[in-house]
């Protein structure tokens, strides 16, 4: 049984996390079609000048308040076959993909681990932070997508990274102390939009489950490597809190004297905390971000953890 | 062979010498005093341009992990690559010399596209022989779209009266082959 390719038992578990009404909005807005949406580079140009050299060549746009977004209204051709793509001036996601980088807020003279780099765009929002300064370790996993996450550096100008084809969960074995860590957790994938999920259908619940081991294994690797004062941003493109707020809540629980949660420095979304998770999830979740989907934004979950 | 090595110095001549010849310039000269050149290991004998500090970073990366485990990708800023012994410039390292170069042309749109196309461009029109007419041919140069846009490398040629740009390598391959050209 399911509803619009979306599996009955999926919908039934968000009912009950979310409500009957969250869960209509989640599952009206999966099936939406995306707009392609563009965001500036900004170690290449800005706002103005990216819109006037694009506008020149007929493409129109609007503007999206949150985090420099430009819709694409009209495209008189492929945009990504325009010189403006092709030498990086901008990239084009989902914004909930910019919210992980942009909370990390590393400084230019940091170094920064990227877990999960491939395909590339949050780290270059990283060094677009550094000012192509500092160091970031990009680790990725698969060999298959080493390649695109190289394009995606070299297009967009990153001049500020190394990348290592490694296991995540191997990264202690390095012995590198870092400032900050992202781990976008490889998750379901239950927040995608349906028109870019390839992921969803075949999905059963014991993957969550999987996932979830997997992900709690990779934080607490990343978690040793991490500086005292560093941060880690926890992220995931899933709906499943057991992906998100649980998987924290079971991580503050772990390391209670040595990490404190930071708020998510942007007004979008909605408090980590507002599930009907049974136990009741720790108080300090009020300061993640739950986001489900809605136009330019996948359904996300995201966290900054402090080492003390 | 380690995860990387450093350039002998015949080969670190080559490299500078070829990119100051590119900028028209001893920028890279310049460079060089505060960064170094390595090779990481791959088939083609890439060229990356890093931090003295890296080094140390690498080698520590060397001694925790077995080959097996892991490889290094990419360092830093690739400049190209060496083949027969030749080092060849890379599409890599137009975001650090573009700002620094003097030997540049710029195409209109038209040539632009054909540019990015992967296409030569025939030298027809007065703009175009104006901007190359001090150059030699055999000349690599760097070419930028008419709004300033690095595009990618050149080699200028000629027979009898015709000219043209050989093109090098362009950031069209950014769509052509991302997944086999990096």
């Amino acid at each position: 049984m399911s509803q619009n390719n979306i599996p009955m038992e999926f919908i039934e578990r968000w009912k009950s996390f979310y409500g009957e009404s969250q869960t209509e909005s989640i599952i009206h807005n999966l099936r939406q079609n995306e707009p392609r949406i563009i965001v500036p580079n900004l170690l290449k140009t800005n706002i103005p000048n990216l819109v006037l050299q694009l506008e020149s060549n007929g493409f129109k746009f609007k503007k999206i308040n949150e985090f420099n977004g430009l819709i694409v209204t009209f495209e008189p051709f492929n945009i990504v076959s325009t010189p403006e793509y092709l030498s990086g001036m901008f990239s084009i996601q989902a914004l909930s993909s910019l919210i992980p980088p942009l909370s990390l807020q590393p400084s230019s003279d940091s170094i920064v681990a990227d877990l999960t780099a491939s395909p590339g765009i949050k780290t270059s929002l990283l060094a677009q932070q550094m000012n192509n300064r500092g160091t970031i370790i990009a680790i990725e996993k698969s060999s298959k997508r080493i390649p695109a996450l190289k394009a995606n550096l070299i297009r967009m100008g990153v001049l500020n990274t190394i990348i290592l084809n490694l296991d995540s969960v191997l990264f202690p074995k390095l012995d590198i102390q870092v400032d900050h860590i992202l781990l976008d957790a490889p998750c379901s994938g239950t927040g995608l939009k349906l028109t870019k999920n390839k992921r969803l259908r075949p999905r059963i619940l014991n993957d969550i489950f999987r996932l979830a081991k997997q992900q709690e294994a990779l934080i607490e690797k990343a978690w040793e490597q991490l500086k005292p004062n560093g941060t880690l941003v926890y992220s995931t493109c899933s709906l499943e809190p057991e992906e998100g707020e649980v998987q924290i809540e079971n991580f503050l629980e772990l390391h209670k004297n040595e990490v404190v949660l930071l708020s998510i420095p942007f007004d979008i979304g909605s408090s980590g905390s507002n599930t009907n998770w049974k136990p009741p999830l720790n108080t300090q979740l009020v300061k993640t971000k739950r986001i489900f989907p809605k136009l330019g934004y996948d359904g996300f979950f995201t966290a900054i953890l402090k080492k003390r | 062979m380690k995860l990387f090595k450093q350039l002998t110095k015949d080969e670190t001549n080559q490299v500078e010498t070829t990119i100051n010849q590119i900028l028209d310039s001893d920028a890279m000269t310049i460079i060089l005093k505060r960064k170094m050149l390595i090779k990481i290991k791959g088939d083609r004998n890439d060229v990356y341009l890093v931090l003295k500090e890296d080094i140390s970073l690498f080698e520590r990366l060397s001694s925790k992990l077995p080959e097996k485990s892991f490889s290094i990708e990419h360092a830093r800023i690739k400049l190209g690559f060496f083949i027969h012994e030749k080092f060849l410039i890379g599409i890599e390292s137009l975001t650090l010399l573009s700002p620094l170069t003097r030997k540049r042309i710029s195409l209109d749109t038209k040539n632009t596209q054909k540019f990015i196309y992967g296409k030569d461009i025939v030298i027809n029109t007065i703009s175009l022989q104006k901007q190359i007419e001090h150059l030699e041919e055999n000349t690599t140069i760097m070419v930028f779209s008419d709004n300033n846009i690095p595009l990618g490398y050149a080699k200028i040629f000629s027979k009898e009266k015709n000219a043209w740009l050989q093109n090098l390598v362009d950031i069209g391959i950014f769509l052509r082959s991302e997944k086999s050209a990096f």
